[in-house]
This record gives C-alpha cells, structure tokens and sequence, in this order.
C-alpha cells in the first residue's frame, strides 16, 4: 500500500511541474479586462450618462405631418368632380432599417427609383423619411406582405377626377402634397386642404411603451381635420353637353381652339364652362402648359360684330336711336378719317333694327358716333367690359378697353363694330344675360355652396346684382331685334325649332402682334345669344378660333349654340313651344265617326291609318301632342260603346 | 482501470464552478426569454419562439456535461485525432453552399431542420484538446522548433483559416489568443512565440484593412460618435441602454432599446440588455460570475492530476472567460463590434451546449484534482 501510494506521489509530483505563475499571468490578463468592463459599465450607466440620452431623444422623436382629407369638389346637383382615393405612401425610419444597402436595391426596383436617393434616404439621420408616395397598391401590397423591418405604408389621399377631361381647365388640379395649383382647386385651395395632423414616432426614450410594430409610427399626434366641400353651379350633364358639341362643331370646322361658357341670365350662376382641346386633370403633367388656361376667363380677343349688341343697347337706352331710325349705309364703303370701312354686303337705307340684323358695320360706325364716345365707354364699362367680372376662378383677364379720350374717329368707329377692343367670353356671356333679365347686370359666380368638414354649410352664394344697365324696355327692344338676327339675319344657324332665339354673330380677324395689323386667314368666329328668349334661361356665347373651312361666326358657332342649346332646353325640361314649331296640333278625336277622321285628314293633310269601325276610342299622338311632318297619326274606332 | 472508479477518495466537484455556471446559465435563460419575446411575435407570430429553442439546447447541453462530468476525461486523449477529422469535416462542410446556411453574408451555421448547428463553437474545443494532447505528449521535443511549434501553428491554423473563410473574425481571434496563451502556459520557447505573437498580430491587421466592414467596424470603435447612424450605430445604441438602465435598472422585461433600435439584442448584445434592464448592479453580478468561473477553472487547472487535465481545463477556461470578456468589452464599447456571443447567456444554440460541455469538463477534471 505505501509503496504504491509513493510511487503515485513520486509520478504525480514529476507531473507537478505546473506552469503556475504563467497561468496566473494569463489568468490576471483577463481579470483585469473584466475589471475594465466593469469600469466602462459604471462610466457610462451611472457617471456620464448625459451624454446617450440626448442621442436618444434624438433618435425616440420623429414627426411629418399627415395630409388631411381634401374637400370634394361636387356640381350642384352634388355630382363628384374631385374626390379623393386612399393611397398607400412608404416611408421609412432609417434607425430601424437592418441592411440598407439590400433594401434599398430592392426598393429601387420595385417603385422604380434611382438606388442611390433610396440609399440615401435609408441612411439619412432622420426617423422618418418619405421613400415614396402615392404609390401604386399592387406594389405596396406587395411590400407589406415582405414585413421589412422600418419600413412603413400611410395611407394618404389621392386627388381623382371621376369625369376625366371633363371640366378640366375649371377644375384644375393638385400637386402631389394636395396643394391646388390650378382652377377651382387652386382658388379654394385654403378652404379644401383641411388641417394637416401630425405624426408622431413611436416613442420617447423614458416612455417605454410595447408595441408590437418595428420601429413604426406610433400615433397621429395631431388630428387632422378635412377640408371643405365646395359646390359649384355647373351642372355636369350642361357641361358634357357643351363639350360635346363644341368639340364637334369645331373639329367639322377644323378650328383650333374654342370655347363655350353658358350662365343663368337671372342669377350669374355658370351653368357649363368649356375650353378646347380638353385636358384630363388626372394626369395633367402630360399636356402642354398652355392647355391649362381655362379660355373663357382668361383668352382674351377683339369681338367683332358680337359687340354691336352693346352698341344698340347703349344707343337705345340713350334714345339716341329707336329700332325704327333709319341709317344710310353707303352702299358698302365709307371713309372715316383716313380710313375706308366696308361692308360685306352693300346696303341702301336700313332700319336700325336691320343694322344690327344685318350687321353693317358702316352703319355701327354711324350709331356710334351718334351716342358719342363718352357715352358709349360709360356702357361699355356698365356691362362689365374692360374690367376682371371677379369671378371666383383663377386667372381672369380684364380685356382691353382704353379711355374714349385716347379714341379718334376711327376708334370710335373700329370699336363700333369690335375692334381695337378685347373681351373675354365671360364678359360678353355676363353683359349679354343683362340684355336678357331686363337690364341687370348680375355677378357671374361658380361656386354655389361651401359646406365645412362637419356638414354645416358656411357660405351659400345667392344672386348678387352688380349694376342696373339698361331699362327693361330697352332689353325688350334689343330682344326683338337680336331675335330678328337669328329669324332672318346672320345668325339663322342659331335657330331652335319650337323656340325664341335671340343672337348676334361675330366674326374678327386676330391681330398679328409681330407684324402688326391682322393675320389674313385667322378669324375669331362667334355667337352670343339666349333662349327661350320669351323667358331667357340660358345666355350661351361660343368661340372658336381660327376655323378653315368656313370662318364666319354665323356659320362656325351659330350651328354650335344651336346644338348646345337644343339640348340644353331640352335637359332642362323647357318644353318647345307649339306655336313655334310649325306643326299641327293633334285635337281630341274621340267619338268622332270614320267619316269625320277622314274629312278631317284631307283638310289638314294629316295621313291617319285607321283600324276598326264606329267610333273613336284611341288616339295616338294624344290630344294637344304635335304631329310632326311625316307623321301618320293612329286612329283606333270601335262599335256603339 | 480501476482507477477511473476510484474517485470517491477524490475530492468533490469544485462548487465555485458549479454556482457560477448555474447562476449565469439562469441569467441566460431569464434574458433570453426578455430580449427576444417581442422579436419572437414579430417574426414566429409566438412570444416563446426562442425559448423553447434555448431549452431544447440548454437540456442538450447539461446532458453532454452530465457526461463529460462522469467519464474519465483521460478518455477524452483517445478521440483527439478522430475529434480533429470531425471538426475539419464540419468547418468545410460549413462552407458548401446548401449544407451551410448563408445570414447576413456568412456561412456559419448548418441547418439540422428545427435546430442549427455551429461548427466554429465546437472546433474552437476541439482544437483545446487537441493542443492539450499534443503540447503534453510532446512535451520533451518542444525545444524543437518543428515538432514543438511548427506543428501546432500548423494544425491549429488550418481551423483558423477555414473559420475565417466562413467568415467568423471573432471566433478566429478567440481561437488564435488560445493557441497562443496554450503555447505559451505548454512550455513553448519564447523565442518562438514572440514572433508568432507579432505575427499573428500582423495578420489580424490585414484582415481587418481587407474588409472594409471590419476597417469601419474599427473606425466606429474608436469614435462612435462621429458618425452615430452609420457604423457607430450599434455601439451608440448599446452605449444608450446602458444608460437607461442606470444602477438598478429599468426592470427586467423593460428594455426600450431591443425594441429593434439594438440589433441582436438576444445573442450579440443581450450584455447591453441586461445593463439596460437589470442596471449596473446586475453588470457587476455577471461579471462576478464570470470572475469566479475563471479564478475557480484556472485553479482546477493548476490542480489537475496530470499536464493533460491542466491544459484542457486552462483551454475550455480560457475559451470561456476569453469569449465572454471580448463580448462584454465589445457592448461596452472597449472593442470594436465583432459577432461573438456572450458564453451561458445569449441565445445561439451550439455555444450554449459547447460551454456546457466544456463545464462539464472542467467539473471533471476538479473532481479528479489534487488535494
């Protein structure tokens, strides 16, 4: 047993030759580098801890604001023309993105940006930054099913134009932050846009709330508030109606651009307002800058003839003339000053009223200088020329009208018959409605109604009279003779089956301002009129510039105002009025025997088709109904009822 | 062979290096669970998603120390060279494309379906035994610069090569200062290491500059605050849960920084958590764990019966307390940011079974100590 344990001694001690002290080197080593964490620890969790945390409130707080919904735009009959769509913005909190380099190859790709301003963005020393917006919903879906960690989706609203082109240039449109840049949208832009909220990233360093989304929003710090809805006094169905036709009309007469405003003579109110060639607000970036002027406020020309209604209205009102005066009309050439006027047509003696029919500008000359330049400038300016109407849409031109003491003889006479002056159609379209209403001249206004975010309406636009022009006798005379114009003048195009028309056609060279004087081949061709104008409920002015295959004003928009107006009376169930029409009136037939019905027929050259016998007991058409040319009336009859 | 039963007239497992294993594998579990729940949910849809994983790898690993506590660790010289085979093996098995799973740009682990597995962890012990093996086997020719040194740098660079391709800087570096304290502690000349030394310190130096991660990595750990969203980004971050957690801490399971402004908080940076949560008092327990871990491994070390049982406890010692000391300094800011996990407290499956393996060991080895 000793032996053994000895020896065991005696092995284990040559073993015992330990590298002591090399160990306690190594050990000692690591001793003391645990003993420097220790003293990093203390420094940074108790004795400068100053210093992480103003990092960290840095890195705990983030805002942007949130857009707020934007108000709709609605046509009086509440129909929507701007609304809004919620789309899906990205964003991101670069604090919690992992590997920006990857992510931001694979954004770029997939929203289709240039990587380095996505890497850049990923990288910024911000907590929030748009990478993003309004971005197509099949991407983001797709996206936000990858769950990329500090990558977050707000919804955000999108402006959308459900009609298209339609109205385009009046409604305008928003920039991609919903700020209005054009139109409606950029009139009322206070109004619209709401408050915007603000966002708030998660959370602060010592509030430490759990939640359960990475590095993600956590509330809406500000609630945003909608903006208003604004209502205007367009009725879109008028208005698809106007831009039909103007269209058509145009493009027959391979014009190149028109326009087309229609009010309600009573009230100011714009019931269409049109600009060719159309512009589809939806994607508005697409066209050419200047179709974003909305012509009718803003295009400006010299009127032509269009501006003899005024002439006669002044010179009437003034009893400087009465429709019966006779003017002589040189038979076509007259010297003023320096100048030769002509007519188109040579004419003898005409009435007054055939002035205006016949539009003889030598004798417009003659009705001005009678009412004297003064006098004519006075009205001129009392219908609203030369000044903005103050319509409630951007960009209204005031047109030129210089002061009567700058007008010689050849002024006067010029701007007699529309030239050396220029209007807008909403100048011509608000003096000429106050011709229509008996001689008010009313403020033509778009909007209707403004109802706030909480439903309450806060502005409700009623009738606003700006002046009185003209005396009602005065506006019943220059009715008669502008319907006169259309029943047998210049503007028989204008002409509405079973309807009163009253008009006046236009048709001006464009002055060149580069060469001076006019260009030779470019007219300005256009008709002002109203209707019924027994009981006027639309005053419609269309213009169309430079027209090639015909250029008169009689011919170009005369046929249009006929189309829109038609159409127009008819939507707004203004019924024809029989007298008018031409045709028969269907009586009552019942009881009648066969042999009355066919005595009858002959008499009035009806063709009936008569079935049965004995006596009348149907009729089509029914009792008081038009018969239309061409019509075969049925008549049924049956024995002893 | 008697002698392998014979140890009831040994002395008792060293108790130092029972409680402190315990106390931070306890630590570990604890803080798992706090920084990776919400990660969990995020990611799995379910809160205890790594948990349960770190069970299934903490019954794992107190199984293999169960063993390797109740063998005679003599065994352990006869797998020395199969060990060595296994473990090449594994470092480029790692390395293929499909048995290697690629995160974040490196081919560390192998996917085994519901667990992965890290070969680095486990050839990082493998290479102790075997040095400890060899350095004792060897230990008459060790004057010869062949066979006492050359051979070692060797085979032991050979693991650290293939450890840097996957690429694992961190792990090479432990494996590295390993070999070279093993050399050293082995009676190798000085004449030999001390060029080795420099060497070796040349050879991280241009491992570093190659990469330009590991140059920003560098550049970050010497002013983080110069650029505090770029690459000093997770030091600046790790530095602020230090500082909300203060002395006592913002309570366990209350860490605003893992919500995702910390990357890793449950493996690389779970220290800075526990500085967040349990305060500087909880950093000062851990590192007292640790402490006692490696005064009590490094005395069964010098107690050990034989040189072998001396090198192989210094080795898993060494391995242990290395690691942990790099992880900690790191989230504290003293090094610059390397992938290392903190030994018995983060989450990462096959760390966790091979210090407790390497536990066991070292139990082994106490138990069979001198008086």
């Amino acid at each position: 047993m000793k032996p053994k344990k000895s020896s065991k001694r005696i092995s284990l001690g040559r073993e015992l030759d330990r590298p002591r002290w090399k160990i306690t080197i190594v050990g000692s080593f690591l001793l003391v580098l645990f003993v420097a964490v220790c003293i990093k620890a203390l420094d940074l969790q108790v004795l400068d801890r100053e210093r992480a945390f103003t990092i960290a409130r840095k890195q705990h707080h983030g805002s942007s604001t949130l857009l707020p919904r934007r108000g709709k735009i609605l046509d009086r009959n509440m129909k929507e023309l701007a609304v809004n769509v919620e789309i899906k913005s990205v964003f991101a909190n670069p604090y919690a993105v992992k590997n920006p380099a990857e992510l931001s190859n694979m954004l770029s790709s997939k929203l289709g940006l240039p990587e380095k301003s996505v890497l850049q963005k990923l990288t910024s020393k911000s907590s929030f930054v748009w990478i993003s917006r309004l971005v197509d919903p099949a991407v983001t879906t797709e996206l936000e099913k990858m769950k990329i960690d500090g990558i977050g989706f707000i919804d955000e609203p999108k402006r959308v134009y459900p009609n298209g082109p339609l109205m385009g240039q009046l409604i305008g449109f928003t920039n991609i932050d919903s700020t209005g840049i054009e139109g409606i949208e950029y009139r009322y832009d206070g109004l619209l846009i709401g408050k915007p909220g603000k966002i708030t990233l998660k959370r602060d360093a010592h509030g430490r709330k759990i939640i359960n989304n990475p590095g993600i929003v956590e509330d809406f710090g500000e609630e945003k508030t909608s903006g208003h809805d604004i209502i205007l006094t367009i009725d879109s169905q008028i208005q698809h109606i106007v831009e039909r036709e103007l269209k058509d009309g145009i493009e027959k007469m391979n014009g190149e651009k028109g326009m087309a405003i229609l009010l309600d003579p009573e009230t100011g109110e714009v019931l269409a307002m049109a600009t060719y060639p159309f512009l589809d607000p939806n994607k508005y970036g697409e066209y050419p800058l200047d179709y974003r002027r909305n012509f009718p406020v803003w295009y400006t020309f010299e009127p032509g003839s269009t501006m003899k209604t005024f002439l006669a209205a002044s010179a009437l009102q003034e009893k400087a003339a009465s429709p019966s005066t006779e003017f002589y009309c040189e038979n076509g050439r007259r010297r003023v000053g320096a100048k030769i006027i002509k007519d188109v047509h040579p004419y003898g003696t005409l009435t007054f009223a055939d002035v205006i029919r016949v539009s003889s500008n030598i004798c417009a000359s003659k009705i001005g200088e009678l009412l004297g330049r003064e006098k004519y400038y006075s009205y001129l300016k009392k219908f609203g020329f030369g000044d903005k109407t103050g319509i409630d849409v951007p960009g209204e031109s005031s047109g030129r009208l210089t002061s009567p003491k700058s007008w010689g003889k050849i002024e006067l006479a010029t701007i007699s018959f529309g030239q050396g002056v220029s209007v807008t159609a909403l100048q011509l379209a608000s003096g000429l409605s106050a011709i229509a209403n008996g001689g008010y001249l009313m403020k033509p206004h778009l909007v209707k109604k403004i109802i706030g975010p909480d439903g309450n309406v806060i502005r409700d636009n009623v009738p606003e009279v700006e002046s009185r022009v003209i005396s009602y006798d005065t506006s019943v005379d220059m009715t008669r003779i502008m319907e006169r114009v259309v029943e047998e003048g210049t503007g028989k195009k204008a002409a509405i089956p079973g309807y009163k028309v009253a008009g006046k056609t236009g048709t001006a060279q464009i002055p060149d301002p580069v060469n001076g004087g006019y260009y030779p081949d470019r007219y300005i061709a256009s008709f002002i009129g109203f209707a019924p104008s027994d009981d006027p409920k639309i005053t419609l002015v269309v213009v169309v510039e430079a027209p090639k295959k015909m250029t008169h004003g009689g011919s170009v928009s005369a046929p249009i105002f006929k189309q829109i107006a038609e159409k127009v009376l008819f939507h707004m169930g203004i019924s024809p009025r029989k007298d008018l029409v031409g045709a028969k009136i269907m009586p009552d037939l019942s009881g009648k025997s066969v042999r009355d019905i066919l005595k009858w027929s002959e008499q009035e050259g009806i063709k009936v088709q008569v079935k049965g016998s004995g006596y009348v007991t149907e009729q089509s058409p029914s009792p008081g109904d038009m018969i239309k040319e061409g019509m075969v009336c049925s008549i049924e009859l049956k024995q002893n009822i | 062979m008697l002698e392998i039963f014979s140890s009831s007239k040994a002395k008792a497992y060293d108790i130092g290096v029972i409680v402190s294993a315990v106390f931070l594998t306890a630590v570990g579990v604890l803080m798992v669970y706090s920084t990776s729940s919400i990660y969990s949910l995020e990611m799995y849809g379910n809160a205890n998603y790594f948990l349960m994983r770190h069970a299934i790898y903490l019954a794992i690993g107190l199984a293999s120390m169960i063993i390797l506590m109740r063998i005679d660790y003599r065994l352990l010289r006869k797998f020395v060279y199969p060990a060595y085979l296994l473990g090449l093996v594994l470092l480029i098995a790692v390395l293929v494309p499909g048995i290697g799973k690629e995160v974040g740009g490196a081919r560390r682990w192998i996917d085994l379906g519901l667990l992965t597995f890290q070969p680095s962890e486990f050839a990082k012990y493998i290479l102790v035994l075997y040095l400890a093996h060899s350095l004792t086997k060897k230990r008459d020719k060790l004057d010869n610069f062949i066979v006492g040194f050359a051979s070692h740098i060797l085979i032991a660079g050979v693991f650290v090569i293939l450890v840097l391709l996957e690429p694992d800087f961190g792990t090479a570096t432990i494996m590295l200062v390993t070999l070279f304290f093993m050399l050293f502690i082995g009676e190798v000349k000085m004449k030999y290491l001390v060029p080795v030394g420099i060497v070796s310190v040349i050879f991280l130096c241009l491992a570093v500059i190659t990469k330009g991660y590991r140059m920003n990595r560098v550049m970050s750990f010497l002013d983080p605050w110069q650029d505090p969203l770029g690459s000093g980004y997770q030091a600046i971050q790790s530095f602020i849960a230090f500082a909300l957690g203060g002395v006592s801490g913002t309570g366990l399971g209350d860490s605003s920084q893992k919500l995702f402004f910390l990357p890793q908080a449950h493996t690389d940076f779970i220290f800075s958590i526990i500085g967040e949560e349990l305060g500087f008092i909880g950093i000062v327990l851990v590192l007292i764990g640790f402490g006692v871990l490696l005064v009590r491994g490094l005395k069964v070390s010098l107690r050990a019966p034989d040189l072998f049982g001396c090198y192989l406890v210094f080795g898993c010692v060494i391995l242990i307390a290395l690691q942990a000391g790099i992880n900690m300094a790191v989230a504290v800011g003293l090094f610059p940011t390397k992938g290392l996990t903190l030994p018995f407290i983060s989450y990462g499956g096959t760390s966790l079974i091979a210090t407790l393996s390497a536990v066991g060991v070292i139990l082994n080895v106490s138990r069979s100590g001198l008086k």
